[in-house]
């Protein structure tokens, strides 16, 4: 059971961030919301969760455990959050997508705390793969955790690499699935389903887990199991969620993929963020 | 005339097509368009979204093909033209010599349209790499002018190409009504005394202002647009490049490395006495910094003033 | 004369020395081995890892592991291992700059009878497209373990693009190789430029055309990107420039070598010989496809003799 304090402090944390990446996109004028916020919960839980190792003073450290975000278009996120720990100064959020920036719409390593270059979809889990297999032959101990987008799973690459990593019996792998059931056009079982996602996974031979995505209770629990506990298999991690999570009006609906709010959506998006004083989680 | 963006025009166009023939088919790889929302309205059996997944976008347009059907697969332009590379050599390219497979691929997002995303969507290779795939017409519009005539131009010539779009929306360079030979590939926009600048797609509207800006200053410079880059009617464009003793090659792509300058480049060099072809675009590395498109061309000395200096450097 | 060997073993063997020093080298299979990998394998069984039929995940994943400070050699079949995970090398290794090397085995029509699916003809244009890559297209042994050495001390990707079978050495153990070319035979009218396995057919090209009193020359250009400059000041000295490559014209050694005169104002002719924009249609062994494309040598013989015996007559 996860202690009630600490979950407050992330759904504190999650507001936060869910401000910061409104007002990123709005200054910004572009951006991607919906996927943002879909997977704001687990990039949250795993920053602020104490699930991974990590030193913003010294981002390469080498025995930092290694978070790939392999749907790099929600980078917005994952900005925000390295911002607020520390990795480079908050007052560069304002430049997203701007001029001289180093925060452009899909994360590079030259922004420090970022460890591959996506924005490219369907890379994320053979780097990620590549990675955890050069920790299990260094016998160093880091965890690689890569969070992919279910509409990504369209992508042949993303099986290629489940083959792969379960064949070289990766378990410091773990593999989040943002499942929130859209793409950019439409919902993704309308045009490349994945059901039952979960049993497919299952049969590439992953220790599979299903969650609520949005409930810190849910994925600290899973997140926080010993990796060993079935051995020798990669985790996968389906975390059912939904598109544009936290602002009522995004939820759920197509145009959030890539839509920038107008004033009055800002002003409504922001008085809704603010009001969730008692985050509700699911 | 307002800016418009080109790939609204082109859906519009073949959505109006596929009232009247039945086997046209559009696929989209989870990408969309405003045009595109009435198209798949109006055509829901005639439309598919595979999702995000361009090799399979490529192989069922392929299939869909060889059957007789005309396939337009719509897609980011790096996505396409590159992750689903294999799968074009093979199933179009190559199998597009020998049978008809009329899958016309199209790509949004030429050169750094889009701009801020950075360099996993930037696309600064597909000229050069489609235009080395045999059997591949390779298409390269300046702006909505040619929207018909490329879809007439696949209708009619039956075998796969590409057509590389800009993602914003972009002046008219023609007029309407004195719009040149699409078939011609190119056109000598305006005429110049030794120097003649070579462009395609947004470059061109570089070329033209910075002709516009030298003729100011006493300069006269020729401006050709390339838009059938794979292939422009060859004598044509030789007798039109005959007259010039200095070539300027601009494309929104890397250089050297077989994309427009190499086109002049190959021309030039097998006369007997070949006349210099100086590059410019893109050098050997990628753009990670951050910017819009004018800002990203500055760091890359393409800026305007640069590009003028460098042109009164050579007359 | 030093005695020849398989050019692939030559690599191998190489690569082998150095995984035997340096234990941060790993090499990776897409399911294609080589008689002299095996000994690899045998010895490093950790770093020795088949992935499969799946090139796409083996670029991503030897990313995975170069950001993880391991130097990876990747193989397989060069359309595969270049063009099925085109966007993955793009993105995994040029975009991140990584050391990871690609070695391509097949060069040209090496697999002749397996079909155009098989054949390497584009994946010089396609890989010199890709900023950062380092291109080598070894002609014999030595060039080979030369590659091999300068892709273990890349900073950022290379491509080895690996003919097989034992060809005659045409350079000098211990020679100086860093600038990817070797001014083989000088001459003054005519500089024959080739890469990989034309390069036997230029020296023989040249020497039939010295016969003819055509003095021609040969470069044999193993480094196609980047192309050194020097190749500049040494066409300098001739009046025509020809190319040869068992490649499509379209970007491929010729084109860079265009490119590199246009950047440097070289205003000598040249003539570029090659594949043309057409798959070769029908199936034979490798010399067979050599000459349905009018690149072998017999044929480049009489067609250079016919073109430059006179024109370099008018010359002098």
């Amino acid at each position: 059971m996860v202690d009630a304090d600490k979950i407050e402090m992330l759904e504190d944390k999650a507001r936060a961030i869910r401000l910061t990446v409104l007002n990123m996109i709005a200054e910004a004028g572009k951006g991607h919301i919906g996927g943002a916020y879909s997977c704001t919960d687990i990039i949250v839980a795993l920053y602020y969760g104490g699930i991974l190792r990590f030193a913003p003073d010294n981002p390469s450290w080498g025995l930092r455990d290694r978070f790939i975000l392999s749907k790099g278009h929600s980078g917005s996120a994952l900005f925000a959050v390295l911002a607020d720990l520390g990795y480079f100064d908050t007052s560069e959020l304002a430049l997203y997508c701007k001029n001289g920036s180093i925060l452009g719409g899909h994360p590079d390593r030259n922004v420090p705390g970022i460890e591959a270059d996506t924005g490219s979809l369907g890379h994320g889990l053979g780097i990620g793969a590549g990675m955890a297999l050069a920790a299990k032959l260094n016998n160093t101990g880091q965890r690689v955790f890569v969070l992919v987008g279910d509409g990504e799973c369209a992508e042949g690459a993303v099986w290629e690499a489940m083959v792969f990593a379960a064949r070289h019996k990766l378990a410091n792998l773990t593999l989040i699935i943002d499942r929130n059931r859209q793409c950019v056009l439409d919902f993704t079982e309308d045009c490349a389903p994945l059901d039952p996602f979960s049993d497919k996974l299952a049969a590439f031979g992953w220790d599979t887990r299903e969650i609520n995505g949005h409930s810190f209770e849910e994925i600290l629990a899973v997140l926080e199991e010993p990796v060993a506990i079935v051995e020798d298999r990669p985790r996968a991690i389906v975390a059912n969620t939904v598109k544009g999570k936290g602002v009522s009006f995004m939820e759920g609906i197509l145009k959030w993929h890539h839509a920038v709010p107008n004033q009055d959506e800002l002003f409504a998006a922001r008085t809704e963020l603010a009001q969730q004083t008692n985050y509700q989680a699911s | 005339m307002k800016p418009e963006v080109m790939r609204d025009l082109l859906i519009e166009d073949i959505c109006l097509r596929m009232k009247d023939n039945k086997k046209i088919f559009f696929l989209s790889a989870d990408f969309g368009s405003p045009a595109l929302d009435q198209l798949r309205a109006d055509f829901p059996d005639r439309f598919f979204n595979v999702g995000i997944a361009e090799q399979n976008l490529v192989s069922i347009a392929a299939g869909l093909g060889l059957e007789g059907f005309t396939v337009y697969a719509y897609a980011i332009a790096p996505f396409i033209s590159m992750r689903a590379f294999e799968q074009i050599r093979i199933s179009l390219a190559l199998m597009g010599q020998t049978r008809e497979v009329n899958v016309n691929m199209i790509g949004v997002g030429a050169g750094l349209s889009y701009d801020v995303t950075g360099p996993t969507h930037h696309c600064l290779e597909d000229i050069a790499l489609m235009n080395l795939l045999p059997n591949i017409s390779v298409i390269s519009p300046s702006d909505a002018t040619f929207m018909k005539d490329i879809v007439s131009y696949t209708l009619v010539n039956k075998k796969p190409s590409y057509i590389r779009l800009d993602g914003k929306a972009l002046p008219r360079i023609y007029d309407q009504t004195a719009k040149p030979d699409f078939n011609d590939g190119f056109c000598q926009i305006c005429k110049g005394e030794k120097i003649c600048i070579v462009a395609t797609g947004y470059m061109t509207h570089v070329a033209l202002k910075t002709a516009e800006v030298l003729k100011n200053d006493g300069i006269s410079v020729g401006v050709i647009d390339i838009y059938l880059v794979k292939s422009p009617d060859m004598d044509k464009l030789k007798a039109s490049l005959n007259e010039y003793s200095i070539f300027v090659t601009m494309e929104e792509g890397f250089i050297r490395k077989g994309g427009l300058d190499a086109l002049i480049t190959s021309i030039s060099s097998a006369t007997p006495s070949p006349k210099p072809v100086y590059p410019l675009g893109f050098d050997d590395q990628y753009v990670f910094e951050v910017g819009d498109r004018k800002h990203l061309h500055a760091l890359a000395g393409l800026g305007e003033d640069r590009i003028i200096e460098f042109i009164k450097s050579i007359n | 004369m030093t005695k020849s060997i398989d050019i692939r073993d030559a690599f191998f063997d190489e690569l082998y020395e150095i995984a035997a020093k340096d234990h941060s080298v790993i090499f990776m299979a897409a399911d294609m081995g080589a008689f002299s990998l095996e000994r690899f394998r045998r010895d490093f069984p950790d770093r020795f890892i088949n992935v499969g039929i799946a090139e796409q995940n083996l670029i991503s994943v030897a990313a995975g592991l170069a950001l993880s400070g391991k130097k990876v050699f990747v193989y397989a079949i060069i359309p595969f291992i270049t063009l099925r995970c085109l966007e993955q090398i793009k993105v995994d290794l040029c975009i991140m700059n990584l050391p990871v090397t690609i070695i391509g085995a097949g060069s040209g029509f090496t697999y002749s009878s397996d079909g155009p699916t098989h054949h390497a003809i584009e994946d010089v244009s396609i890989m010199r497209a890709l900023p950062g890559m380092t291109i080598f297209n070894p002609s014999d042994q030595i060039t080979a373990q030369h590659a091999a050495k300068s892709a273990s001390d890349a900073a950022g990707p290379v491509y080895v693009r690996l003919d097989k079978g034992a060809w005659p050495v045409l350079h000098e153990a211990g020679e100086d190789l860093s600038k990817g070319l070797t001014h083989l035979r000088n001459g003054s009218e005519l500089l024959i430029i080739a890469t990989g396995n034309m390069t036997h057919s230029a020296l023989q090209i040249a020497d039939e055309l010295h016969h003819s009193g055509i003095k021609a020359g040969v470069v044999d250009l193993f480094c196609l990107k980047p192309v050194s400059g020097e190749l500049v000041g040494i066409a300098k000295g001739y009046d025509r420039i020809v190319t040869l490559e068992e490649h499509t014209l379209a970007g491929g050694m010729g084109s860079a070598v265009l490119e590199l005169f246009a950047g440097f104002e070289v205003m000598i002719p040249v003539k570029r010989f090659g594949i043309q924009d057409v798959y070769p249609a029908g199936y034979g062994d490798r010399e067979w496809m050599k000459k349905e494309q009018g690149i072998d040598a017999g044929l480049l013989i009489n067609k250079l003799s016919a073109i430059y015996g006179t024109i370099c007559e008018r010359i002098t």
